[in-house]
């Protein structure tokens, strides 16, 4: 009997750790910023204490994205030249996408009223895929540390999942995203013959969104995997809650401010331990939070407040400077974000997995 | 943070290869493939940064030159455009807007910049590219749809008049000026018979519409 109560007990905190899942910093931490638990706290209050309005000023709002939003893009610039052999394992982003960007971008201020609404369209349909990439990408980090080793198929279901938010938004948002060129002019979504199947479609995608990630979570529970860890389901269905449960407006400004929360954290995290891995590292893990921080505002300040400045003295008008810098450096940080995630053998993003886990 | 393109191609290895669903990674870590070294990758690094460099300094200089300040925080771009225009003592040109327009093609507030500044400015191409922008962000309202189609019946653009028309009835059938407006439109393409059914309705609804009254006393007498 006793011994059948200490195996009980053994698995039982067996369960509760790997549903807890390993943790970077400390649960609280991972699941309120990284794994979005704290937008489904915040969003609520702010809509219960305002009566429905998102914002609580427009004053403020500048500052936060520059402290949030602007710092988040740069994040990734920062980790790609940070981060240990980046610039070996990936010549072409390091050295001449820079410069790439900075060409693609001029010559689209010359054409601007022909090549901003590509470059405009293309960078606010991309943002919720990169958004829904981001939340597979953590779910699937999170399981594996965990020690949850996710089959293809469930990896694959996942990825469907995540990305169910973005399918419903390039079905409703048609003024945001590129197919807004092939919507018939005299378009009147209300009256159009195809109005009906599309709400119906978008209603099965909401309803889709927030069901099937538990569902996908009770799968793979019972496969021979294990279960996720909790945040890996919280990440994904915060994703699709900041853009099903609010209006398009609402469900961008949320998941902007809120994704990059969470970007620069985890980036942070990673950034740490890469440095602090380095033999020659003799700073504690504050100077290189501070440091990474610091360098991101930084370069984002100078990317979205100082980079449109320079076009407009160069004779560019002020909208289209603002406009396309904001594009470029979008598409460059999505670009950039689809590279220096990647676990690879060798690579430092797997080291690190690899010595939590060891640990 | 994609990691969608690792797992959906695999390049010639396994997804296990690739990394993030191998067990024991300790055991199964691979040496790194060499990647192939880019021919005058520094040389482009330099000029990148260089270039970068410069335009950072180019923006801070400009932005001490003009205000005597930092660049401002902020990226609603709208409302930097009017302090920029305020601030160096000038009124927005409509080509400006225009383009602001163009590109920011789902901001309804530089679409009303550029409508406002069109009928101040009496260019009527640009009013019909606003007010068609407008409708594509609003398509339900009723109101932007009749100023287009006002609009478009005072260049003389008939039919894209009667197909906006058609759409502002079907939006508003109780509104007088989308039926009149419609009338005008069918009447110029010498649809008559339809043109006096859509005035009459017009002045059913309103029955002090001056224009559905004009309109069925002269040019459709007897339709």
């Amino acid at each position: 009997m006793a011994e059948a109560s200490v195996e009980r007990e053994a698995i039982t905190g067996w369960r509760s750790e790997r549903l807890l899942g390993r943790t970077f910093l400390h649960p609280v931490f991972d699941y309120l910023l990284i794994g979005g638990g704290l937008s489904l706290i915040v969003i609520p209050l702010r809509y219960g204490f305002s009566g429905g309005q998102s914002m609580i000023s427009f004053g403020l709002l500048p500052w936060f994205i520059l402290l949030s939003n602007s710092a988040h893009f740069a994040a990734s610039t920062v980790r790609l030249y940070t981060k240990p052999g980046a610039r070996e394992a990936l010549p072409f982003l390091t050295m001449a996408f820079p410069l790439l960007s900075i060409a693609v971008l001029t010559a689209s201020l010359v054409l601007a009223d022909q090549t901003g609404p590509i470059l405009q369209a293309i960078y606010l349909s991309w943002a919720p895929f990169h958004y829904a990439a981001q939340a597979y990408g953590l779910a699937v980090m999170y399981s594996y540390r965990s020690g949850c080793q996710l089959s293809p198929a469930h990896k694959n279901l996942l990825w469907w999942i995540a990305i169910i938010p973005f399918v419903r938004l390039l079905l409703l948002s048609s003024d945001k995203h590129f197919f807004w060129w092939f919507m018939p002019n005299a378009t009147a979504i209300a009256v159009a013959p195809w109005s009906l199947p599309v709400q119906i479609l978008a209603a099965v995608l909401g309803v889709a969104a927030i069901l099937l990630p538990p569902l996908l979570y009770f799968s793979v529970w019972r496969s021979a995997s294990g279960p996720m860890p909790l945040i890996s389901l919280l990440v994904v269905v915060a994703n699709g809650i900041w853009f099903i449960v609010f209006t398009h407006y609402d469900g961008f400004v949320w998941a902007t401010v809120f994704h990059g929360i969470q970007y620069l954290c985890i980036a942070t995290i990673f950034h740490v331990k890469e440095q602090r891995a380095r033999p020659q590292n003799r700073r504690g893990a504050l100077y290189h939070v501070v440091w990474f921080y610091a360098a991101s505002l930084l370069l984002g300040y100078g990317l979205f407040n100082c980079w449109p400045q320079a076009y407009i003295w160069l004779g560019f008008g002020p909208a289209e400077s603002v406009l396309l810098v904001i594009a470029v450096v979008n598409l460059h940080h999505f670009i950039v974000d689809g590279y220096i995630w990647k676990m690879k053998p060798g690579d430092s993003n797997r080291k690190i997995i690899a010595a939590d886990l060891a640990a | 943070m994609s990691r969608r393109s690792k797992s959906r191609k695999p390049q010639g290895k396994s997804r296990k290869a690739q990394g993030e669903s191998s067990p024991p990674p300790e055991a199964k870590i691979q040496p790194p493939a060499k990647p192939r070294p880019l021919p005058g990758g520094r040389t482009l690094l330099a000029i990148g940064a260089a270039s970068f460099l410069l335009f950072m300094a180019v923006g801070l200089f400009r932005s001490f030159a003009a205000f005597r300040a930092l660049p401002r925080v902020g990226v609603e771009y709208v409302s930097d455009l009017n302090a920029l225009i305020q601030r160096r003592g000038e009124v927005a040109t409509l080509p400006e807007i225009r383009t602001a327009a163009i590109i920011d093609f789902d901001n309804a507030s530089a679409v009303a910049k550029l409508l406002a500044s069109a009928r101040q400015a009496g260019d009527h191409a640009a009013i019909v590219s606003a007010l068609v922008a407008m409708v594509r962000l609003q398509p339900e309202n009723a109101q932007i749809r009749n100023e287009l189609v006002t609009e478009l019946l005072q260049q003389n653009r008939l039919v894209e008049a009667l197909a906006q028309g058609e759409f502002a009835v079907h939006l508003d059938p109780n509104s007088s000026l989308a039926h009149g407006n419609l009338g005008a439109a069918l009447l110029g393409l010498n649809r008559k018979r339809e043109a006096a059914a859509a005035y009459r309705k017009s002045l059913e609804l309103d029955p002090t519409s001056a224009a559905a009254r004009r309109a069925l006393e002269f040019p459709l007498r007897g339709f």
